[in-house]
């Protein structure tokens, strides 16, 4: 009897406070009404794709192969992602390593990249020569390979013995695939 | 109560020795015996931080560049939100600027090591509505010698609504 009492009382107050609760519908009558609907969104701007560029590479005298990679490439519509050349740490953004000899001497090596259809990408002195100049694209995942030489060709900057450095920038876009 | 006294007193000491073990700690950040990095003229983005990104694949030798579709910004805002991320798989840490239609950088994070992101930028001026160029400079740094490395620039239309 005194458990029936209890569920009872407690059915009750259940209901007492559902009634309680006012209605989140709003009324809106032939006279009009206040109306509000709150609609929020919220910026993320995550990136959507992965390219994997070359870390660093030590260039050998038969050339070292590289490689430029595309992963997570999804919905791209009609687009492809395009790896260029957008500069390299030289002077008039040549592909040119520098270092200095042990006497102090400075010292320079041309370097180029050969691609998987042979083409040849190098500098010859002229200002932003392969800037823009395409490496890689992908329509989906996928690794693109090439060649990176030294121009060992005789040359007064080119001094033996000397560790020659530098670095690349590369650029990274959606462009309308052909 | 000498007992008691004494248990006050012990309260008090432990209190004073937190509150100056705490001080040091923010006071000198070498002293934990940690080396604060320093490359470029940039330390450890303080806002970075853990960040996963679902990015499947084997790990390559190479460094890891997010990209980037459309970017939203809301108009008139020096604080906005974009996920400048430095993948766990790179060796390397990532030193993040923005040009927006050439100029710039009109922001910048400090370094931002593997595997964190921040999650927005404050602008240096805001934008008003409208479409613009989008540069995301990447500037990478061997974390243990400091040498600068191979840099990209993603770039991408940027949309402020």
């Amino acid at each position: 009897m005194q458990k029936k009492r209890i569920a009872s009382a407690l059915l009750a107050s259940a209901l007492v406070a559902a009634l309680a609760f006012p209605s989140m519908a709003t009324e809106i009558t032939q006279d009009g009404g206040d109306t509000a609907t709150q609609f929020t969104f919220a910026y993320k701007n995550d990136p959507t794709y992965t390219v994997t560029i070359p870390e660093s590479v030590e260039i050998k005298k038969e050339g070292t192969d590289v490689s430029i990679s595309a992963e997570n490439v999804e919905n791209l519509d009609g687009q492809k992602i395009s790896v260029t050349i957008a500069g390299t740490s030289a002077y008039r953004n040549q592909m040119v390593l520098e270092g200095k000899s042990a006497d102090g001497r400075n010292a320079s090596m041309r370097y180029q990249f050969q691609l998987a259809d042979g083409t040849i990408i190098e500098t010859t002195g002229g200002k932003d020569q392969v800037n823009g100049v395409e490496l890689a694209s992908f329509t989906e995942d996928g690794t693109v390979s090439f060649k990176v030489l030294p121009v060992l060709a005789a040359s007064s900057s080119l001094i033996q013995g000397v560790t020659y450095t530098g670095n690349m920038t590369y650029a990274v876009s959606l462009e309308d695939a052909e | 109560m000498a007992e008691k006294k004494q248990k006050i007193m012990l309260i008090l000491a432990a209190m004073v020795l937190i509150a100056l073990v705490l001080w040091v700690a923010w006071a000198f950040p070498g002293a934990n015996g940690r080396e604060e990095i320093k490359i470029a003229g940039l330390s450890i983005d303080p806002d970075a931080q853990n960040w996963s990104a679902s990015i499947p694949g084997d790990t390559k030798n190479g460094i890891r560049v997010p990209g980037y579709g459309d970017i939203y910004f809301p108009a008139n805002q020096k604080t906005v939100p974009i996920t400048l991320y430095n993948p766990g798989e790179n060796d390397c840490l990532f030193a993040f600027s923005l040009y927006i239609n050439g100029q710039g950088p009109c922001a910048t994070t400090e370094l931002i090591a593997p595997g964190t992101a921040v999650t927005q930028i404050v602008l240096d001026d805001s934008l008003s509505a409208g479409e613009y160029d989008l540069e995301i400079k990447v500037d990478t740094f061997d974390g243990k010698s400091s040498i600068p490395m191979n840099n990209a620039v993603v770039e991408t239309k940027l949309i402020v609504q």
